[in-house]
């Protein structure tokens, strides 16, 4: 998969996360007109994660999380399939990842203008958590480093719906899991 | 705190279902032959975070994790290095991000038994089943390996383990990586993978 195809393939993902959480206009709905090369992330990708993000901690903050784990979100699940498992040829050698690998990633989160109008609007919406006064990022040469929340402000996520046996074990809290 | 190293993001079942993010940690108690990151072994280059340092910079893929069945993979190096820190980690996550683990297993401490019950999958590199030939790669034994081996044995664990067998150049011969594959298969694992190691030039012996 190029970096073009796995553009692509994120953007659908996030169109498909935005209808689910009802807020498609978040999201573009063609593809990306980027005509030179990228990564396959870049702000514009960027700002449109952080808007399902944010919805997503708005809903959670309305409990109304379920949505989540209804059965919208089951077409989702494109890749989680056995036979994707068992693709594992970009680690060559067993338990090593090639320095290369993040090198070749650096500048993912370096800052770009917007392409295009729409991007335009969603970086006036979504200003980059850089002007947000939060902790130093994790910084190491060649790594690609997501924004951080604040220290402490991490949202609290929902966890997923409370089977019968989970019930009766009383083992699934509102965030984090259990150790078995 | 968690000795990190890198985080790669968005790899699509690469380690694990869906789209993951690597969590390279620091540290590795086997020295093999071929290992060409340098930087493992190198402590200068670690990066210590907390356990929610960490949560914050990896949720910004909590969609894709959600849409995909994907997760949090942890690498290295060795994550059972780490396996407190890790165990922290997963009591502070969200439960619908999955977290797998790349291994060798080899190494032993306190936590290793909540590791591998608490992980989803483990991606489990055992080089080889034949003692000689790991020894000689690695310049270690692989009793912590059989070890726990055996503990998922006879906790009929073995579904969500992927045991990966290597064919190691100049360590490794057909019948080596045939024979290592039929005592997995007869511990009861079925997700086998064998593959080839690739040396290139920038390798490096330690």
């Amino acid at each position: 998969m190029d970096h073009k195809q796995k553009c692509e393939e994120l953007r659908k993902i996030r169109v498909k996360m935005a209808n689910t959480l009802g807020v498609p206009n978040v999201v573009r709905k063609e593809p990306c007109n980027f005509k030179g090369d990228c990564k396959g992330t870049c702000p514009a990708c960027y700002m449109e994660e952080k808007a399902l993000m944010d919805r997503i901690y708005e809903l959670a903050q309305d409990g109304r999380m379920d949505m989540l784990f209804g059965e919208d979100i089951k077409v989702l699940e494109t890749l989680s399939n056995t036979d994707d498992f068992f693709e594992m040829g970009e680690i060559e050698m067993g338990n090593v990842i090639f320095p290369d690998d993040f090198e070749e990633d650096a500048g993912d989160t370096d800052e770009k203008e917007p392409i295009n109008d729409f991007d335009r609007t969603m970086y006036d919406k979504y200003k980059p958590v850089s002007e947000i006064p939060v902790p130093p990022p994790i910084q190491l040469p060649g790594m690609i480093v997501p924004p951080r929340f604040p220290d402490n402000d991490i949202p609290e996520l929902p966890k997923s719906p409370v089977t019968k046996k989970d019930a009766i074990n009383n083992k699934k809290g509102l965030f984090g899991r259990k150790k078995k | 705190m968690i000795k990190l190293l890198a985080i790669n993001r968005h790899r699509f079942a690469t380690d694990g279902n869906g789209i993951t993010t690597l969590v390279a940690l620091a540290g590795c108690p086997l020295r093999c032959k071929y290992c060409i990151n340098n930087r493992i072994l190198c402590n200068g280059k670690v990066k210590e975070v907390t356990e929610k340092e960490l949560l914050s910079d990896i949720l910004i893929d909590y969609c894709y994790f959600v849409a995909t069945g994907g997760g949090v993979t942890f690498g290295g190096g060795e994550p059972l290095l780490q396996s407190e820190a890790i165990l922290n980690f997963i009591d502070i996550m969200p439960d619908n991000i999955k977290v797998n683990i790349e291994t060798s297993l080899n190494h032993d401490n306190e936590f290793i038994e909540d590791i591998i019950n608490n992980v989803d999958s483990l991606i489990i590199d055992i080089k080889s089943m034949s003692s000689d030939v790991y020894s000689k790669y690695t310049n270690v034994d692989n009793s912590n390996t059989l070890k726990w081996l055996k503990y998922i044995v006879d906790n009929n664990l073995q579904h969500k383990c992927l045991i990966r067998i290597p064919n190691i150049p100049n360590y490794t011969t057909k019948n080596d990586i045939n024979e290592s594959v039929k005592i997995i298969t007869e511990m009861g694992f079925s997700n086998i993978d064998t593959f080839d190691y690739i040396v290139k030039d920038r390798t490096s012996s330690i």
